[in-house]
């Protein structure tokens, strides 16, 4: 296997985004990702696209090589819900790695508000275990985290309080960052406020439905160092699947796939947990920040929300998560959000993000933890400039 | 978080989906409900009880499953209420979809009827090995289901 680096990255403005197209929205990424790289279109002999499904077009792959003119790539388009452009990411290192190319593309990009809310309320709904949860019971994508919420609340002893507290520390970041979805301040007492959409959750625990892109550009170790001073290297990608069915799941306090993509991403990175400097984590609803640390192994099980309380998560913690505005605040175009993960980690990386979001680099190290579903899929991206 | 105005658009060409779900495998579940039986799948290989009902073992891959009947006594594992509804689940009242261990082992996922769905009676009652039992419902319109209820 070649060593792979991330060579250039790309984002657009996230949220409602009914001024554009699929096609359109992807460009807002694809463009700065080349010219981060200094490539051109006929650079990119591998386009692997992101997209769960939510517009009207069938071919998103087709419909974003097309409006860029990637007519040089092999193309093809990569499902894993909320993981999706992880996903993708980890078949273009795949590709990169094997020696079969020396440079590919990830273009994540998902356009959710050309529906109306409860029909992407009743898609999303259905993408869990279809027939068994939604078809008579009509389960939802909060309600399937509202029951880790529960059963997390009813062990560990962790408060609603606690889980505001993870929005209103994502939603500060996102203040700053230009590309999110949210960009105010908001306080414990409006979270607890807000109305419940699936008990113990409510709306300001909750991501937005987002339309957005993000875009990676990925090359082997010979061709990275020609392009850039600041490689970011990929130490791992590793993925695990998870049960659809919740019945199947033998613990609600946490999720399986998760744990073991972190287990099998730290020995290959051959790194442990407290080496990484800053982590995005997939905060589609607040419960999911407490469990995903607690799965990669930042702090024990049930001890999460006493370092949130501590304020460990923010810049000058422990270990600052989310400190782009992560999926709460940032927003979650679905097949988007891995990679816009590795544009904020790339960035942060490399030491130019954002000034008041930039994390102090120590060791060296940055972690993504993107998830699908329930953990139905799960990817753990672990970075380094080394 | 001011609603913006929003920008011009062409309304696509209107498309309602409703498919068929295959149900061959899995009939002896659903005509059990119709008679108030609460029926899944054990494996004559390797005994493993799944539900919901599979025709091939997922332990052993054996495809040789028998059916049997469940107990119907369950414990409550975990719990929450949909406020904000699917459209397809629009006209329903709020309801409590629960995740509960069935006596024989295997866990369900649905409703759970008889608890009020409000915050303040689900955070005191929602706690898990609260003891349930399977009723089984037979709708006028649509298939047959069934619910916990606390027993």
């Amino acid at each position: 296997m070649r060593r792979v680096a991330v060579v250039g990255v790309g984002h657009s403005k996230f949220g409602r985004r009914d001024d554009v197209n699929l096609g359109e929205l992807a460009f807002e990424s694809i463009k700065p990702a080349l010219e981060d790289a200094g490539l051109a279109p006929e650079d990119i002999p591998l386009l692997v696209v992101g997209n769960a499904g939510f517009c009207e077009e069938m071919l998103p792959a087709v419909a974003i090589a097309d409006y860029a003119e990637l007519y040089n790539a092999e193309l093809m388009r990569v499902e894993a819900a909320c993981a999706t452009s992880s996903a993708a990411l980890a078949a273009a290192y795949n590709a990169v790695s094997s020696g079969k190319v020396d440079i590919a593309m990830v273009v994540g990009c998902e356009k959710m508000t050309e529906l109306d809310t409860p029909y992407i309320v009743e898609l999303i709904g259905r993408s869990g275990f279809f027939f068994w949860e939604f078809q008579h019971f009509g389960l939802t994508f909060p309600g399937y985290y509202a029951l880790h919420a529960t059963a997390y609340m009813n062990q560990y002893g962790a408060t609603e309080e606690h889980l505001a507290m993870v929005a209103v520390k994502n939603h500060k970041y996102a203040v700053t960052n230009p590309y999110a979805q949210f960009r105010q301040e908001i306080t414990i007492e409006q979270v607890l406020k807000s109305p419940y959409i699936a008990w113990p959750l409510k709306l300001f625990d909750c991501c937005p439905i987002t339309d957005g892109s993000a875009t990676v550009i990925l090359a082997a170790e010979e061709q990275a160092k020609k392009l850039t001073d600041t490689p970011v290297w990929v130490e791992a990608i590793e993925g695990c699947a998870g049960s659809a069915n919740l019945s199947k799941r033998e613990s609600f306090v946490g999720l399986k796939a998760a744990q073991v993509a972190a287990e099998r991403a730290f020995k290959r990175a051959k790194i442990t947990p407290d080496k990484i400097d800053v982590a995005n984590v997939h905060d589609c609803f607040t419960i999911a920040e407490l469990m995903a640390m607690e799965d990669i192994g930042f702090c024990g099980r049930g001890e999460a929300y006493k370092l949130v309380e501590e304020g460990q998560t923010y810049i000058g913690g422990k270990i600052p998560i989310n400190v782009d505005g992560g999926l709460k605040a940032k927003g979650h175009p679905i097949g988007a959000t891995g990679t816009s993960m590795i544009y904020s980690l790339t960035k942060q990386l490399r030491g130019e993000y954002i000034k008041s979001n930039q994390a102090p680099i120590k060791h060296g190290y940055a972690l993504a933890h993107n998830v699908g579903g329930t953990g139905h899929y799960a990817y753990i991206t672990i970075l380094s400039r080394k | 978080m001011s609603k913006k105005e929003e920008k011009p658009y062409i309304l696509s060409r209107p498309l309602t989906l409703i498919y068929k779900l295959p149900i061959s495998k899995t009939l002896p579940f659903w005509e059990g409900l119709k008679q108030g039986k609460f029926m899944t799948t054990k494996c004559k290989k390797c005994g493993r009880i799944t539900f919901p009902p599979q025709a091939d073992c997922p332990s052993c891959y054996s495809s040789e499953v028998e059916w049997v009947e469940l107990s119907k006594e369950a414990e409550l594992v975990t719990a929450t209420a949909i406020m904000v509804k699917p459209s397809s689940f629009a006209q329903e009242e709020t309801y409590i979809v629960a995740v509960a261990k069935l006596k024989e082992g295997p866990k369900a996922v649905g409703w759970l009827k008889g608890v009020k769905p409000d915050p303040a009676e689900l955070k005191e009652k929602i706690k898990p090995g609260m003891k349930l039992k399977v009723e089984t419902i037979v709708p006028k319109e649509g298939s047959p289901y069934y619910v916990f209820v606390p027993a």
